[in-house]
C-alpha cells in the first residue's frame, strides 16, 4: 500500500509538473504573442502618426503634393487603433482594464487627430492656392498701377505681410493688413484697376480670415499630445505586462524549484535504490554462499559439487570417508564428531591448493576432492599425502584425543560420486589398503553384489558345479613347515573369473543356498583330501551344524573315509545366532569323537562367546585377520593380539594367525607365542595343492 | 511645441522665400495589372447587373452606376425603387478602390461597407439583410455561382458584399492617355500640355492629386468664394455637425470625368467646361479665360481610361 501511495504520488507530482510546464509554455507563448502584437501595434501607430505629421509638413511646403499616402495613413491609424482596442487581451484580463480605457481614449484622440489633419488639409489647400494666386498676380500690378502710387505700395505691403506670415508661421504679421485692406478699399480705381484689386482682395481676405485658423490647426497637429499619449499608453501597457511577466517568472521559478526537487528526489531515490541493491546483492551472495557451502565446515557442499562438476569436461574425484566415524559420533557425541569433521575439513582446505583440486563435503563424513587437470597418478600421490596428513595425527576432541583412518576412492567415471562410492564399498571388503581406483571391473563386482544377481549366480554356479574350494597352506611358525590347508570357498564365474567368498557369502548366508555351499565344500574338500596325506580344515557357520543335511553329509563321508575325519578340522564361525545350541554341541562332540579338530574362526572380531568356547574343548583358535593385518603398524592392534594370545595360552590351544603379509609380522606373532600362521606371505589360496 | 514642430519651423525658415516647393509629379498612373479574386468578381458582376438586390426587382447597381456613362448616373439624382429620388448625384464606381473613403461625404471607408449602403437605403434598393440573403440563397443561379467559395452553410450578406467589392476592384480604367504620358509612352498635345500646366499652376492639383486625381481628401465646395449651401444635403456636416463641414465633400476623382456628366454633388454643371469654370471661381478664386478652360478641358479628357477587362 505504501508503495502504491508512493507511486501514485510520484505520478501525480509528475503530472502536475508536466501540466505546469505545459501551462507555462502555453501562457508564455500567449504572453509573447500578445506582447509582440500589442507592441507592434503601438509602434505602428507611432510610426503612422509620425508619417502623417511628416505628410502634413510636406503638404504645407510642396506646391504639388500627392495626398494618397497621408490619406492611406489616416485610414490605417484608425484601423490600427480599432484593432488594438479589440485585442482579446484587453477583454480577457481584468488588470488590463486601465489599458483598455486608455486605448479607448487613444481611439477618440486619433479620430480627432485625423479630423484635425483633414481640416488642416482643407485649409491648407485654400491657403496654398491663394498664396500661389497672390504671388502670380502681384507681378501683374505694374500692368495697372504706377509703381510709385500709394495703392501699389499698400498692396505690396499687404502681400508682403501675408508672405511673412506664411514664412514665419506667425499670424501677427497679418494684424496690420485689415487696416491696409480698408485703405485699399477706400482708394478709387479705374475699372481695370478695380477688377484687379477685387480679385486680389478675395484672396487677401481669405488669407486674413483663414490664416489664424491655419496656424492654429498646424500648431495643434505639431503639438498634438497624441505622440506622447501613444508612448505613455505603450509604457502603461509595458508596465501592466510587467505584472504578467512577474507572474511568468514566479511560475518559471516554481517550476525550476519543482524540477530541481524532482531531480533531488530522483537522486535520493536512485541512491537508496543503489543501497538497497547492494544489500540485496550481499544477501544474494550470502544465500549463494549458504547454498553452495556446508554450514558446518565451510567447504563447498554437494549442490555446489553438482554444479561445478557438471561444468567440467573430464573431472576426476577423490572420495574420502573416515572409517568408523559413526562410532566416534555414537561414542563421544555429535559435538566431537562435528569437531573432527571441522578439523578434517580445515586440513583438507589448507593443504589442497585450489588450482589443484577443490574440496567438497558431500555428506556426513564423506568428502570429495574434484580434480580436472591432474593425472590419475598425481591424484594417487595426493591421496597418499592426504592419507598421511589425516591419519598421522591426533585429533583433540572435547575430551579425548583420537586418531582416525580413512578410506579413499578415485574415480573418473561418471557419475563420479556413485562410482567412487561404489569403489569405497569395495575397498571396505578388501583386507588391506585405504585407496581404491574405480574400474569397470569393480563395476561388475558391484553388480554381483546385488542380492538377486548374486543369488542367481550362486544358484547357477551350484548347478554347474562352479563352487569350488581353494586351499591355503597353514604353517607352523617355528618350523615354517606346512602343517595343513584351509579350504576356502571360491565361485568360478562363467568367464572363468574367481570370486572371493566376501563377495557372495554374506548374501548366500541369507539364503538356503548357504548350506548347499557348505555341503559342496565338504564333499569336494573331503573328496580332494581323501587321497592326500595333508591335514585340512573346512569352515562352518554355527547354523551349518544345525542343518540335518550337512550333518548327514558329513556322517556319510566319515563313514566312507573314516581315516579322513582324523585329518580334518572344523573352523567354526561364531558370528551367527544359534537357535539350537545343544544340537550343535552334540554334533561337535560327535565330530570330536570321530577325530575332527575344532577351531574358532575370526577370534577377536567381537563376536566370540567365551562361555560357549570353554564348553567346546577347542583344539585351536584363529585370530581375526583384521588385527593381524595392522600388527606391524598399529600398537593398538599389537596389544589386542597380545591380549588375545594371553587368553589363548590360558585355554592351552593352538593359535593360528591369518592375513600374515610379511616376515616382520610373522616374527612379531612368533614372539607373541602364536603357533601357526597363514597369509599371502606363506602362500596364497590355490585350486590345487602342488606337491613339492 | 515638440521636436517635430521645431523641426518643421526650422525647415520653413530655411526654405524661406521659396515658400512653395516642388515635388515629383503629384499624379500617379493606374496600374495595368490589377489584383482581385476573379471567382468572386464574377459573382459580383452578376449581382451588379441583377435587380434581385432591389426590393421590387426593378433596379440594380448598374441602374445608377452606368458603366458606359463613366460609372455614374447621367441623371441629376438617381431613381430608387418605386421611383424614389436620391438626394445626391451618384459618384462613379470606376477606380473607387483608390478612393480613401466612399460616398460623397466619406461615410464608408471600404468598398464593402459602401456596397451595404445602397442595398439597404430605403430610397435606393430598399432591402434588408435577411431579404437579400433569402433571395440569393433561393436563387439557383447564385447557388451555382457561390458554390466554389461557399462550402458549408448559407450565403450571407458579407459574402455578397465581398463579391461586389471584388467586382468593383476589377473596375479600374487603366492606360488613359495621361497615364501613358506619365509612363513616358506618349506625348500630350499642346492644348493638353497647357491644360496640365494650368491644372498645376492654378492649384487644382492641390486637391486633385494622387492615383485617382482626387479621392484622397475632403474639401469644401467654395473654398475661396462661398458656394450655394442647401440645408440637409448629405455633406460632411450631415455626419459631423461641424460648422466648417458644411458643403464639405470628398474631393471626387477626375478620372473619366469627361464621361460622367452632370457634375458636382448637385449636378449643377451640365458639362465639363462649366464645371471647370465653377470650380475655378469658387475653389480657386479665379475667373479663368476661355483658352484656359479649353486647355483644362483637353487635359481632363486625357484622363479617360480603357474599359476594364472584366466588362469585355
Amino acid at each position: 500500500m505504501r508503495y502504491r501511495l508512493k507511486t501514485v504520488t510520484a505520478l501525480l507530482v509528475g503530472i502536475i509538473s508536466l501540466s505546469m510546464l505545459v501551462y507555462y509554455y502555453h501562457i508564455e507563448k500567449d504572453f509573447r504573442k500578445n506582447y509582440k502584437t500589442i507592441s507592434t501595434h503601438f509602434n505602428t501607430l507611432q510610426k503612422q502618426q509620425e508619417k502623417i505629421s511628416y505628410g502634413v509638413l510636406q503638404s504645407s511646403l510642396f506646391a504639388y503634393y500627392n495626398q494618397d499616402s497621408i490619406a492611406k495613413d489616416r485610414n490605417r491609424i484608425i484601423d490600427g487603433v480599432n484593432t488594438l482596442s479589440q485585442h482579446p487581451l484587453l477583454k480577457e484580463k481584468k488588470h488590463y482594464l486601465p489599458l483598455k480605457k486608455a486605448i479607448n481614449q487613444l481611439e477618440k484622440e486619433i479620430k480627432s487627430y485625423v479630423e484635425l489633419i483633414e481640416h488642416y488639409l482643407m485649409i491648407n489647400a485654400g491657403i496654398k492656392n491663394s498664396m500661389v494666386f497672390l504671388s502670380t498676380h502681384e507681378v501683374k500690378s505694374l500692368e495697372f498701377f504706377d509703381p510709385a502710387s500709394e495703392s501699389i505700395r499698400t498692396l505690396h505691403d499687404i502681400i508682403d505681410s501675408v508672405m511673412q506670415a506664411k514664412r514665419m508661421l506667425d499670424g501677427s504679421y497679418l494684424k496690420k493688413i485689415s487696416r491696409l485692406i480698408k485703405e485699399i478699399e477706400n482708394d478709387s480705381y479705374n475699372k481695370e484697376q478695380l477688377d484687379y484689386v477685387t480679385k486680389l482682395l478675395v484672396h487677401i481676405r481669405y488669407l486674413e480670415n483663414k490664416y489664424p485658423l491655419y496656424i492654429e490647426t498646424f500648431s495643434k497637429i505639431m503639438d498634438s499630445p497624441l505622440r506622447n499619449d501613444l508612448q505613455k499608453t505603450q509604457q502603461q501597457f509595458e508596465f501592466l505586462a510587467e505584472d504578467d511577466l512577474t507572474y511568468l517568472n514566479t511560475l518559471a521559478t516554481s517550476l525550476f524549484i519543482l524540477i530541481l526537487m524532482a531531480i533531488l528526489a530522483i537522486t535520493i531515490l536512485l541512491y537508496r535504490l543503489q543501497k538497497e541493491n547492494i544489500k540485496l546483492i550481499n544477501v544474494h551472495n550470502k544465500l549463494q554462499f549458504t547454498l553452495q557451502h556446508d554450514a558446518l565446515t565451510g567447504l563447498f557442499n554437494r549442490i555446489s559439487y553438482e554444479q561445478s562438476v557438471s561444468q567440467l569436461k573430464s573431472p576426476k574425484v577423490l572420495l574420502l570417508n573416515i572409517s568408523r566415524f559413526k562410532l566416534i559420533n555414537d561414542f563421544y557425541g555429535v559435538d566431537s564428531g562435528d569437531q573432527l569433521l571441522i578439523k578434517v575439513s580445515t586440513l583438507l582446505r589448507n593443504n589442497i591448493q585450489h588450482e589443484v583440486g577443490v574440496c567438497y563435503r558431500i555428506s556426513g563424513d564423506e568428502f570429495a576432492i574434484v580434480f580436472e587437470a591432474q593425472s590419475s597418478q598425481s591424484i594417487e600421490m595426493i591421496a597418499h599425502e592426504i592419507s598421511e596428513l589425516l591419519t598421522n595425527r591426533k585429533y583433540k576432541l572435547t575430551d579425548v584425543e583420537q586418531t582416525i583412518s580413512i578410506n579413499m576412492a578415485i574415480s573418473d567415471t561418471k557419475p563420479l560420486l556413485e562410482t567412487a562410492d561404489m569403489a569405497l564399498k569395495q575397498l571396505k571388503l578388501r583386507p588391506v589398503g585405504n585407496l581404491i581406483h574405480y574400474s569397470k571391473e569393480l563395476d561388475v563386482k558391484e553388480k554381483i553384489r546385488s542380492n538377486i544377481e548374486i543369488t542367481q549366480i550362486l544358484h547357477d554356479a551350484l548347478n554347474e558345479n562352479r563352487v569350488i574350494p581353494y586351499y591355503q597352506p597353514i604353517i607352523d611358525l617355528k618350523t615354517r613347515e606346512i602343517v595343513k590347508y584351509e579350504a576356502l570357498v571360491r565361485l568360478k564365474l562363467k568367464d572363468g573369473k574367481i570370486l572371493n567368498p566376501i563377495q557372495f557369502l554374506p548374501i548366500a548366508q541369507q539364503t538356503p543356498l548357504y548350506h548347499e555351499i557348505t555341503r559342496v565344500m565338504i564333499s569336494k574338500t573331503i573328496s580332494y583330501f581323501s587321497d592326500k596325506p595333508y591335514r585340512f580344515s573346512i569352515n562352518f557357520g554355527m547354523s551349518d551344524l544345525e542343518d540335518d543335511e550337512i550333518i548327514n553329509t558329513l556322517r556319510g563321508h566319515f563313514t566312507a573315509y573314516p581315516e579322513v575325519a582324523m585329518r580334518m578340522d572344523i573352523e567354526l564361525l561364531e558370528s551367527e545366532k544359534l537357535t539350537d545350541l545343544n544340537k550343535v554341541k552334540n554334533f561337535i562332540h560327535e565330530l570330536k569323537k570321530m577325530g575332527c579338530g575344532i577351531s574358532i574362526d575370526d577370534f577377536g572380531s567381537g563376536y566370540s562367546n567365551f562361555t560357549n568356547l570353554t564348553e567346546l574343548r577347542l583344539d585351536s583358535v584363529k585370530i581375526d585377520g583384521s588385527l593381524i593385518k595392522e600388527i606391524n603398524h598399529s600398537d593398538e592392534h599389537y596389544k589386542s593380539v597380545r591380549a588375545i594370545m594371553g587368553l589363548i595360552n590360558e585355554m592351552e590351544v593352538e593359535s593360528i594367525a591369518e592375513f600374515v603379509q610379511d616376515e616382520a609380522s610373522a616374527e612379531k606373532l612368533s614372539e607373541l607365542g602364536v603357533t601357526h600362521a597363514q597369509g599371502y606371505y606363506f602362500g596364497k589360496p590355490e585350486e590345487f595343492i602342488v606337491d613339492l | 511645441m515638440n521636436i517635430h514642430s521645431i523641426k518643421s519651423i526650422l525647415m520653413l525658415g530655411l526654405l524661406g522665400y521659396a515658400h512653395i516647393l516642388l515635388a515629383s509629379e503629384p499624379i500617379e498612373p493606374l496600374p495595368t495589372e490589377i489584383d482581385y479574386d476573379p471567382v468572386k468578381a464574377k459573382i459580383g458582376k452578376a449581382l451588379f447587373f441583377d435587380p434581385i438586390l432591389s426590393h421590387d426587382r426593378s433596379i440594380a447597381c448598374i441602374s445608377c452606376h452606368d458603366l458606359d456613362a463613366g460609372g455614374a448616373d447621367s441623371r441629376p439624382v438617381s431613381l430608387g425603387v418605386h421611383g424614389g429620388k436620391g438626394n445626391i448625384q451618384s459618384p462613379t464606381v470606376f477606380n473607387a478602390r483608390y478612393n480613401f473613403k466612399q460616398f460623397w461625404n466619406g461615410r464608408a471607408v471600404t468598398l464593402q461597407e459602401q456596397a451595404y449602403g445602397p442595398i439597404h437605403n430605403p430610397t435606393e434598393l430598399a432591402m434588408n439583410t435577411q431579404e437579400v440573403e433569402e433571395r440569393i440563397n433561393a436563387s439557383k443561379k447564385y447557388q451555382a455561382l457561390f458554390a466554389p467559395i461557399v462550402h458549408e452553410g448559407a450565403i450571407d450578406i458579407l459574402m455578397i458584399t465581398d463579391a461586389l467589392t471584388e467586382f468593383e476592384k476589377a473596375l479600374v480604367t487603366s492606360n488613359s492617355k495621361f497615364d501613358r504620358y506619365l509612363r513616358g509612352e506618349v506625348l500630350l498635345d499642346d492644348s493638353e500640355e497647357k491644360g496640365y500646366q494650368s491644372f498645376k499652376a492654378l492649384g487644382c492639383i492641390t486637391c486633385h492629386n494622387g492615383i485617382n486625381v482626387g479621392g484622397n481628401s475632403f474639401q469644401q465646395m467654395g473654398t475661396i468664394i462661398p458656394y450655394n449651401y442647401v440645408e440637409g444635403y448629405p455633406d460632411r456636416y450631415s455626419l459631423t455637425k461641424k460648422e466648417y463641414h458644411k458643403n464639405v465633400f470628398k474631393v471626387p476623382t477626375l478620372r473619366n470625368i469627361a464621361l460622367s456628366a452632370p457634375y458636382f454633388h448637385d449636378a449643377s454643371a451640365k458639362n465639363l467646361r462649366d464645371a471647370i469654370k465653377v470650380m475655378s471661381y469658387h475653389n480657386l478664386g479665379y475667373i479663368i479665360s476661355d483658352e484656359q478652360v479649353e486647355s483644362l478641358n483637353a487635359f481632363l479628357n486625357t484622363l479617360t481610361g480603357e474599359k476594364p477587362e472584366i466588362l469585355e
